[in-house]
């Protein structure tokens, strides 16, 4: 059904193509199949490719984890004036069509442009277009740094831009907000046990939601032929919640031994118990990153390097990096890369300890093979090593040594 | 035999070469356009002329060897790399790339609108527009 309704889609854009109206679309192919590693707690090797959608491959061959198929529709709604959607469905979400993009235009003078509506929040170098394979030369950003559950936000952005001969140096703000329901990383957690660490007697039962409030923030991209740099900053506010349950465990005969156990999932008046507002999941995010793109003659040199902080209960902070090589080659783009992300606990949350909680890298190597100029095929290999201590961290699944081998196909229209 | 072939074969290795891309506006355009105006509106950086009006920007239809030209010349990429990199900029809000149009609306539409900057073959120049720049 919703294959149709990305056809028909696609038709309207032979109907309507008429100036007012721009249709566009990329999307991408992509096998994977873990070809090494350790078993994980659920006694499979897996390797995670996209926490937002919760995509992972197993050591069975996979099409439907990263496949993905978007079209982009914009109008020109009057002089300065556009709007733009875009419909993004994809494999590991059962083909169901999100909008990831829908905002108003407005050009201000030649130099301004203030944009309200949903849009990709800028955090990382590639975050923006991150799906859009085609645009960069991996089969895709290094899956430790790119992990968040919110990916878009709500609200207004304004950048302007302003030129000095061959530079562009484009300052922007940008202020909004976003939830995210039942999130599919967030139950397969819960499932494993841990994240909520609910107090004694307090199991979660429904799905997790999150919501990142009070977002603001303040973006400033400098490039000219062969720079492009990009600072990036916001803080906003994290909450997570789930509904929860309690166990009322009775001693009726009081002999020292439970005789009835009553799960109690509701209020007195109908509606659920909620967990979150405790300093693990309610809590102040900052951001801070700078990235960006060197392309020489020969070779194109990629950076990322970003620091979170989280103002929770554990003072936790995750420093990441990664750093590629490609050869810049017209039609063959042989590449590596190496991205490590690491959190770091600075605060003793009851007897929890502080120190190092996690450390891991992936090792890229790749080609990229360009047909002409629409299509790129690309061929993968990836090396996740889990370098931290497990304890006293929890052993999250996708924190295991695992290979993983991925042929994609990436195309724009 | 074999001499006239590898006559026949050099001009066929030298001609892409000698076609020069020309860089047009309206003549009624007298503004001063550099060599970064032109990529900078080419590359979508920068949307209007030094009077303030807003410029539309017209190129070849793809796969036509004076854009790619143009493209290797003027912004150092090479036609995917310029697919790639409108990708991004389309994809992400921040432009469109510029409207395609063949050669022979193209002196046409140049010559008839004051607000258009394009491409042309140097050698099909006419009085009707006026070239900013050569690559």
């Amino acid at each position: 059904m919703r294959y149709w309704l990305i056809l028909a889609l696609l038709c309207c854009c032979t109907v309507w193509a008429d100036d007012r109206f721009q249709f566009s679309g990329y999307g991408s192919l992509v096998a994977g199949k873990v070809v090494g590693g350790e078993l994980d707690p659920s006694g499979e090797k897996e390797f995670q490719v996209d926490f937002y959608d919760y995509a992972f491959y197993t050591e069975e061959l996979d099409f439907e984890q990263e496949s993905m198929v978007a079209l982009q529709m914009r109008a020109d709604v009057m002089e300065r004036l556009s709007a733009t959607i875009q419909l993004v469905a994809k494999g590991a979400d059962g083909w169901s069509p999100d909008i990831d993009w829908a905002y108003l235009s407005y050009q201000v003078g030649q130099d301004g442009n203030l944009m309200v509506g949903r849009r990709m929040l800028p955090m990382y170098y590639f975050s923006e277009y991150m799906e859009v394979g085609y645009a960069y030369p991996w089969l895709r950003p290094p899956a430790n740094l790119y992990w968040w559950e919110i990916t878009q936000f709500n609200g207004l952005t304004y950048a302007h831009s302003l030129r000095a001969g061959d530079w562009t140096f484009t300052p922007s703000v940008f202020a909004g907000r976003e939830t995210q329901r039942d999130i599919k990383s967030h139950d397969f957690w819960r499932n494993r046990g841990g994240y909520y660490f609910p107090p004694e007697g307090t199991y979660i039962a429904g799905t997790a939601d999150v919501t990142w409030s009070k977002i603001l923030g303040a973006n400033l991209a400098v490039n000219n032929d062969w720079v492009d740099l990009r600072a990036s900053y916001f803080r906003t506010h994290y909450n997570t919640t789930s509904e929860i349950f309690f166990t009322d465990e009775l001693d009726l005969n009081n002999d020292g031994v439970v005789d009835q156990r009553i799960e109690r999932r509701l209020k007195p008046d109908g509606s659920p118990y909620i967990s979150g507002d405790w300093p693990l999941t309610d809590f102040d995010l900052d951001f801070y990153g700078l990235g960006g793109s060197l392309t020489f003659e020969h070779v194109i040199v990629l950076f990322d390097y970003n620091y979170v902080v989280y103002d929770d209960g554990y003072g936790s902070k995750f420093p990441t990096f990664y750093f590629s090589l490609v050869y810049n080659h017209e039609t063959w783009q042989p590449y590596v890369g190496l991205s490590t992300a690491k959190l770091e606990l600075s605060k003793d949350w009851q007897g929890f300890g502080v120190g190092d909680a996690e450390e891991h890298q992936i090792m890229t190597v790749g080609l990229r093979y360009n047909l002409g100029s629409s299509a790129a095929i690309k061929l993968e290999y990836n090396d996740f090593s889990d370098k931290g201590d497990r304890l006293p961290w929890y052993d999250f699944s996708y924190h295991n040594d695992a290979r993983l081998l991925s042929v994609g196909v990436d195309f724009v229209f | 035999m074999l001499k006239q072939l590898f006559a026949v074969a050099s001009v066929m290795l030298v001609t892409p070469a000698l076609a020069e891309v020309a860089v047009i506006v309206n003549p009624a355009n007298q503004q001063a356009i550099s060599e970064s105006d032109i990529k900078n509106l080419f590359s979508g950086k920068q949307k209007g002329f030094a009077d303030g009006k807003v410029a539309i920007v017209l190129s070849l239809p793809e796969g036509d060897s004076l854009r790619s030209d143009f493209h290797k010349n003027a912004l150092g990429k090479t036609d995917a790399q310029m697919k790639a990199y409108w990708s991004k900029v389309m994809f992400t809000g921040k432009g469109t790339p510029p409207k395609e149009v063949t050669a022979d609306e193209m002196l046409k539409l140049v010559a008839e609108n004051p607000n258009t900057i394009g491409l042309l073959d140097a050698a099909k120049v006419t009085a009707a527009v006026r070239v900013v720049g050569k690559f």
